[in-house]
């Protein structure tokens, strides 16, 4: 049985309570505290302590910028942000906007107020806050699982991608080698860290602690094709129901990641959300890349040898 | 809500995925707004207007339910001739006491008579008495024109009073859009009437204003004139702030109330008899307010309260009626040492509570004061912060560790009345204590102290029933004892009652508060603790879960869920209907819940017009608590501002009443107009002051709860929000060259505090009085203490109270923005710490004994931020 | 946190937003908040130290045993020596270096649990090893010959020679060599980070062209130093010389086509900035082009001026091996924290995207089927039960 989770981010309100579960349960250790401005989310990104990551992201104006000349129109609608669908601004462009803004704008210009003008909740709405609780894919390639040199990372009989830190030795090669930035290494610690969907958890017949606390089933945990069932039937749902950008992210793909046991329903192009457009696993490269070095090994091989053989042959001539 | 109340809003997502439809009405674009299908913009303070606004359209539109409205509510009533509006008298409606600043609710109350208020305890807001009414009652019904044609009908003034409540109207007043408007009064009234309903939850947003009462009755109205009071899917829901608030409002932490929103005595009620005639209503079902008073007392004083000494009456403290007990007044009381002792149980003021500069202060000035909390927050610690010098403060601080809910039995009440009992997990770490093991050892001790005692003032102690059973090595308090006791026992047999309706006035039965009656309505059985789900498809309202007062009736006055003829309204929306067949022909109510009506008063059953309580009611008036069955469009008593909500400007706004220009604030607002609590104008119809141009709102977020005092202290949560910011909108952050993180500091005439900037599209400036105005945002959750740290937000705020239930105005008010941090030692809030320094437990024994050492060795009294 | 390298509690503002995506891009660049898409490499210099000197020792066996199987009897002599001691001293040092990079060191030999074709990392492993093993043997049958403490007629001495077969092994190191040289390039090139896998498939050749060259330059500088003064043993490092002289045209070559196949944006650590110039000044500059045109000028001289310029040249090599292995490394930690870079590299090529939301919405079952049951359901492990 292969379990894995459907993160449906049609339902996220942004509460958090993944990543506080995720980390009591794990006893992960709270260790940054530091204020981003980047929107609510003060976590960044995924890494070695840190094995779910809301992400939030701000589209405001997204059809209709026109309204109230504002500096922050202005530069949505030059970063291309008015185009009615499909490609959103993301918010550094609203923060770069008032800090260039900021730097010697002058004041004086008053601006007219933007009033928000029409419905602007849901989805469907001029105004947007996305929110995605971002966790492990674990990928049916899983990038990490193929460089780790040691074995330690392996998949486990609930086809997740587990890391076994009595085996670790740290080496990071795991770290460069995952497309969507999720595995590090604990400095402290020195050995790989990352989601291991709650394996104790599972082998007890418990759900990992994200879904278990997350309050609207944004996170739903469960057996991997009657996931993908469910998920492939919300997209058609929402589809019916108007929001026609949403689709599944990490199933039915054809890069050479494969689908993966963590998929998304998303609303928007995976950039927005900080995922890649097509990930590639790397070791895709691997065969190529042993092959064009064996070529020129020869080749230089043998121009070495070839060296030698003339030298020893004119200063045979020689003597 | 999605912001403060996530694990609830899984009902509104769920709702929303069954196509419900979702409005979120708030100053800021939230985490709500951003799952609502309509998000309508709104500045603080401006409630009444738009939900005036509501209330127009549906009358304008002829919208409203005009059944329900006329059988249900007192819209046909005539009001008495001497009564003026706000329309008439610019904004003051008759009977207005300039001096004083009350207002004299004679002229508002109906043609012939007066009108007890609901919830019984007008006393305590008026200290009046209906010993001089109760033959006017006896004169027939209220005079009532069914026709609602009579110029002087409650109808017919409500829509007088609401005519200017036009969309331009909202739009100028509130900055909502007006097509925005439209959207939400179209969804509103789509969605109310016999097939749909449609519910309202609000929180602090509504009522920490100088009008909130009036913002609520505003809601009431409109819920009213929409046919959504008591029927399912509809009324209006508090959502209270922490898990039991609502709990401790029913078995009260409030100055003027006794458990079960019994007045307290005041010392004009000399004797039993005239606490009774003072609050008890001669129709209705306050009518049995004896009996719940003589349950309480024999509650409180067992076998000492007897009938020849009135039950223990004269055992109660009494309020003097010229005296303000109320949470504010306390500090003012502080201040001028007039209070010179205090027990704070796991409440964080020092940071949690407008105008907390004056409260830190204040409690400087103590003798002794007694904190007990999980973690030593700031309320403990006021005597090192703001720079004073701790050898000048006095106060001796005891600070008590206490037990998280996980670490004691006991049950908490939330906002829909459900009691829900919580086992204990762990024994509570090293010294912490439950509040029960605090309070019950507290009190043997001081009983044991006075034993001997025979001072007439030490009776009550010597009187008072405290025998609870103590378990375990800690010698913990069975909490299901209390809990028998609160829900009520007969003193001869020693059973408990099965309900409220088994009390007695003859002192046969023991009740610790009457609306929680028959949550324990066996010696073993604790319905609170019940966990049974209905499931998907069975058309109930899981009613084995827990345990909702009273009666278990999960939705209130939910006769009005049935039409007069006692038929539902209609199929897709049938909570109870009369049903002749049963109780062997005679009739009787059933359904889904549990019937908020004399269970076989049919429905046809005509009013006893000299009868007394019920008997006094029809059996289609469904609002059994008011004196006359039905609900109040119109309040002819009660409500201190006015018996309708009008539209007032906060004590401290940037712009002046659209409405009424000459009179711009309420006129009935408490105000402290003293030195240690400055306003930024002047609160008496003053000016807009141009030195705070903008309008400031608080709030919570998420990742924190109130003032911190759970969520500083804990890693996990600390992490996710470590800094106080401020919200600022793109435009205003401009115009002050203010980038996003910059350090900027908010200015009120009380404080000044520095956040990070948080720019944002998600704050959007409005146009008010056709001025462009700017509101800022600021989460209230940062403190000195704890592992992340801020400047204390409340503050910024000043002291002004709502007439009626005296809650504070800290949703809006005014203040300055300025870029970069605020100057250093000017302010109360200068003394910062590192949290290291806080979070040594070592705190307590300091305060206790080694206070002098710790001085100089402290860096909290000398480190900067 | 990693991705962070600020000090904790200050105030972190998203970065000014990296300059537009390349014109092929239609679309507006999003990323979000400019945070990074992967992780950046932990190495400290031990690793790129590491290709440097695992990079010689290659190149410097690769050499020797060409010289021991093809070169005439000075190169035998000589040649040969150099290489076999100095192989041994780098088989020693390098596995120290990549074991203090470990974030558990004390855990190393976990890397012989396995054989993994799909990690260039394990496979290194084994061919370092491997190599370190060669060496040894090589270098004690050397010393033996050279009669350094076991006298070469000594009964041992026959003995070590007879057990050390020379010729084979010598082969064997000469190819572990080779793989040791390359195989470094192909495991950076097995990564997500942008600026190494986008033109990946010329690393491996590159770092293998690198380590011939520098080992060809320590073999020279060894033989300046302590090889004789007679003209054979000029022609000697004559060979050796022509060896880093192929070597650094090679290497230039492949710079060259890895530039031109490499995507702008994806390429800009390589071309900007600090890394960027000591990379195209230093290593391509002045660690290939120059090295390779002294050469070709000493040739034409005639053997006068060879010695100086040779030993010029074989320092210049040296130290642009160095610089490029650094470089390399710095500017892929670089390119890790570009998201618009990874966005490049990942964006798929054409016909390549995946299935759109309306196909996606075409494949769903009825849509009526699922709703999600949000305040009813308690676990989702009902449903796998």
């Amino acid at each position: 049985m292969t379990t894995g989770f459907f993160t449906d981010t049609t339902l996220c309100i942004g509460c958090k309570a993944c990543e506080v579960a995720c980390k009591q349960w794990n006893q992960l250790p709270g260790d940054d505290y530091t204020f981003t401005g980047a929107s609510y989310d003060n976590t960044k990104a995924l890494g070695a302590t840190t094995w779910r990551h809301v992400a939030f992201v701000e589209q405001f104006d997204r059809k209709t910028p026109q309204m109230g000349a504002t500096a922050i129109g202005e530069r949505m609608r030059a970063n291309g942000n008015a185009e009615t669908n499909g490609n959103h601004g993301a918010p550094p462009i609203d923060l770069m906007a008032i800090r260039n803004g900021a730097r010697g704008a002058d004041t004086s210009t008053a601006v007219a107020p933007r009033v928000v003008h029409e419905q602007s909740g849901g989805l469907l709405g001029d105004h947007r806050w996305l929110m995605m609780s971002d966790v492990c894919k674990h990928c049916q390639n899983a990038g990490c699982l193929e460089a780790c040199p040691t074995g330690a990372i392996i998949r486990n009989e609930f086809g997740d991608v587990y890391v076994q830190p009595d085996i670790c030795n740290g080496c990071g090669y795991c770290v460069i080698a995952c497309p969507f930035g999720v595995i590090n290494i604990h400095e402290e610690d020195g050995r790989a860290w990352k989601c291991t969907l709650c394996y104790d958890r599972q082998k007890v017949g418990m759900e990992p602690a994200c879904a278990k606390a997350c309050p609207t089933q944004s996170i739903q945990f469960g057996e991997i094709e009657e996931l993908r069932d469910r998920a492939r039937a919300r997209v058609g749902q929402l589809h019916t129901r108007g929001i026609t950008d949403a689709y599944l992210y990490g199933v039915d793909e054809h890069t050479s990641v494969g689908d993966l046991n963590a998929f998304f329903l998303l609303v928007d192009k995976p950039a927005v959300y900080n995922l890649p457009e097509q990930p590639r696993v790397p070791q895709a490269q691997v065969i190529p890349g042993y092959i064009a070095t064996a070529v020129t090994a020869v080749a230089l091989g043998v121009a070495t040898a070839a060296a030698f053989l003339l030298r020893a042959r004119v200063s045979d001539q020689n003597r | 809500m999605a912001e403060c109340h996530p694990v609830g809003f899984r009902f509104v997502m769920e709702a929303r995925e069954r196509g419900a439809k979702i409005i979120h009405i708030d100053p800021r674009f939230t985490r709500t707004s951003a799952t609502a299908d309509i998000y309508a913009p709104v500045r603080p303070g401006s409630d009444i207007a738009f939900l005036g606004g509501l209330i127009n359209y549906v009358l304008t539109n002829e919208k409203w339910f005009r059944e329900y409205v006329l059988h249900y509510t007192n819209a046909s009533t005539i009001i008495d001739e001497n009564y003026r509006d706000t329309e008439d008298l610019d904004g003051l409606f008759s009977g207005y006491d300039a001096e004083k600043r009350v207002y004299d609710p004679d002229s508002w109350s109906y043609a012939g008579e007066d009108v007890p208020a609901a919830a019984g305890h007008h006393a305590a807001m008026t200290g009046e008495s209906y010993s001089h009414r109760l033959t006017r009652e006896q004169e027939g019904p209220p005079q009532r024109d069914e026709t609602l044609q009579h110029p002087r009908c409650v109808f017919q003034i409500l829509k007088r009073h609401f005519a200017r409540y036009t969309p331009e109207f909202v739009e100028q007043a509130c900055g909502t859009p007006r097509d925005v408007f439209l959207q939400v009064a179209e969804a509103i009234t789509a969605n109310s009437g016999r097939d749909r309903t449609t519910a309202f939850c609000y929180a602090v947003g509504w009522t920490q204003h100088t009008t909130g009462v009036q913002v609520i009755r505003s809601a009431a109205i409109l819920q009213q004139l929409l046919g959504n009071i008591g029927r399912p899917g509809g009324g209006i829901m508090a959502l209270r702030g922490h898990a039991a608030i609502q709990g401790s409002t029913d078995i009260p932490t409030l100055f003027n109330l006794l458990p079960g929103y019994l007045q307290m005595p005041l010392v004009a009620n000399k004797d039993f008899a005239s606490y009774c005639d003072t609050s008890e209503s001669p129709t209705g079902w306050w009518y049995n307010f004896p009996k719940y008073a003589v349950s309480l007392l024999k509650a409180f004083y067992g076998d000492a309260a007897t009938k020849d000494n009135e039950w223990g009456y004269q055992y109660l403290p009494k309020l003097e009626d010229d005296e303000d007990y109320s949470y504010y007044p306390m500090f003012f009381k502080m201040q001028d040492r007039k209070m010179r002792g205090l027990m704070v149980f796991g409440e964080n003021f020092a940071v949690g509570g407008p105008g907390s500069v004056l409260e830190r202060s204040a409690m400087r000035k103590l003798d002794w004061c007694v904190v007990r909390d999980p973690f030593l927050v700031e309320t403990a610690e006021f005597w090192h912060m703001d720079g004073v010098d701790p050898a000048s403060v006095e106060t001796e601080v005891i600070f008590m560790p206490a037990a998280w809910s996980a670490e004691k039995d006991g049950s908490l009440t939330n906002t829909q009345r459900l009691l829900q009992w919580h086992d204990k997990a762990v024994d509570p770490p090293g010294a912490a204590r439950s509040e029960t093991w605090f309070t019950v050892h507290l009190g043997r001790k001081l009983r044991d102290l006075y034993a001997a005692s025979t001072d007439e003032r030490d009776k009550p102690l010597q009187a008072m029933t405290w025998d609870y059973p103590l378990e375990g090595a800690l010698r913990e308090p069975s909490a299901l004892a209390v809990a028998r006791e609160i829900s009520g026992y007969n003193v001869k047999t020693g059973e408990q009652v099965s309900g409220y309706v088994d009390l007695k006035d003859d002192g046969e039965t023991a009740c610790g508060c009457w609306i929680y009656s028959g949550y324990v309505p066996k010696h073993d059985v604790n319905l609170s603790a019940s966990r049974t789900r209905d499931h998907a498809g069975e058309n109930t309202n899981h009613s084995k879960w827990g345990f909702a007062w009273p009666a278990n009736r999960r939705i209130l006055y939910n006769r009005a869920s049935a039409d007069p003829e006692g038929k539902p309204w209609s199929e897709r929306k049938r909570l109870i209907w009369w049903d002749p067949a049963r109780n062997d022909g005679k009739g009787m109510w059933t359904g889904y819940d549990v019937p908020d009506f004399i269970a076989n008063k049919a429905p046809d059953a005509d009013a006893d017009e000299r009868g007394k309580g019920m008997d006094a009611h029809s059996g289609s008036d469904p609002f059994i608590m008011q004196a006359h069955g039905r609900a109040w469009l119109f309040a002819p008593h009660g409500v201190k501002d006015g018996p309708l909500p009008a539209h007032y400007e906060p004590i401290e706004s940037p712009t002046e009443n659209p409405l009424y220009p000459k009179q711009r604030t309420d006129p009935c607002a408490q105000l402290f107009e003293r030195a240690d609590n400055p306003y930024n104008e002047n609160p008496r119809n003053g000016k807009p002051n141009p030195q705070y141009p903008y309008v400031l709102t608080t709030y919570r977020i998420t990742e924190h709860h109130t003032s911190g005092a759970m969520s500083r202290w804990n890693t996990w949560l600390a992490e996710l929000q470590p800094e106080l910011f401020v919200e600022i909108d793109p435009e205003l952050a401009q115009q002050k060259q203010i980038a996003n993180g910059d350090m900027v500091t908010i200015a009120t005439s009380r404080a000044e505090v520095e956040a990070r900037a948080l720019v944002t599209p998600r704050m959007q400036p409005m146009r008010i009085n056709g001025e462009v105005t700017h509101v800022i945002g600021l989460p209230y959750h940062w403190g000195p203490a704890g592992i992340v740290s801020g400047d204390i937000v409340n503050d910024l705020i000043g002291i002004a109270l709502e007439p009626t239930v005296k809650i504070h105005e800290a949703k809006a008010l005014t203040c300055d923005l300025r870029k970069g941090p605020r100057p250093r030692g000017t302010q109360a809030t200068d003394e910062r710490q590192p949290q290291a320094s806080l979070s040594q437990g070592g705190a307590v024994d300091r305060t206790q004994s080694e206070g002098e050492e710790m001085l100089h060795t402290s860096p909290l009294s000398s480190l900067p931020l | 946190m990693e991705t962070f390298d600020r000090p904790p509690n200050e105030v972190w503002l998203p970065p000014l937003r990296s300059p537009a995506r390349p014109a092929e891009r239609d679309e507006p660049s999003v990323t979000y908040y400019d945070q990074p898409m992967i992780k950046p490499p932990h190495w400290k210099w031990y690793i790129p130290a590491y290709f440097w000197l695992g990079g010689i020792a290659g190149g410097a066996a690769t050499i020797g045993a060409a010289a021991r199987l093809f070169g005439g009897p000075v190169a035998k002599r000589d040649t040969v020596r150099h290489a076999r001691y100095l192989s041994l001293a780098l088989a020693i040092i390098c596995p120290i270096f990549l074991i203090l990079d470990l974030g558990r060191p004390e855990r190393f030999f976990r890397m012989f649990r396995v054989v993994k074709v799909s990690s260039p990392l394990s496979i290194g492993t084994w061919i370092l090893s491997a190599f370190g093993l060669a060496s040894g043997a090589l270098a004690v049958r050397q010393a033996v010959e050279d009669s350094v403490v076991i006298p070469r007629e000594s009964g041992l001495g026959r003995l070590l020679r007879r057990l050390i077969p020379d010729a084979p092994l010598s082969a064997l190191q000469g190819i572990l060599g080779l793989g040791l040289g390359g195989y470094t390039g192909v495991l950076i090139a097995v990564t997500a980070i942008p600026l190494w896998a986008a033109g990946g498939i010329f690393l491996g050749p590159l770092f293998l062209a690198t380590a011939l060259a520098s080992g060809a330059a320590a073999l020279t500088l060894l033989s300046v130093a302590f090889g004789k003064r007679d003209p054979e043993s000029e022609r000697a490092r004559g060979t050796v010389e022509t060896v880093e002289a192929i070597s650094a045209a090679t290497q230039l070559a492949l710079v060259g086509a890895r530039d031109l196949t490499t995507p702008s944006r994806i390429n800009q650590p390589l071309r900007v900035g600090f890394w960027g110039r000591v990379f195209r000044i230093g290593a391509v500059g002045g660690g290939m082009a120059t090295p390779l045109t002294l050469r070709i000028v000493a040739r034409l001289l005639g053997p006068r001026a060879t010695k100086v310029i040779s030993v010029i040249a074989a320092v210049l090599t040296l130290l642009g091996a160095l610089a490029e292995r650094f470089t390399i490394v710095e500017a892929g930690k670089v390119s890790s924290r570009d998201p618009l870079a990874y966005q490049d590299l990942t964006a798929g090529a054409p016909g390549e995207a995946r299935p759109t939301a309306r196909e996606q919405a075409l494949h769903a079952p009825q849509a009526s089927a699922h709703r999600p049951r949000i305040a009813a359901s308690d676990t989702a492990f009902d449903s796998i039960r």
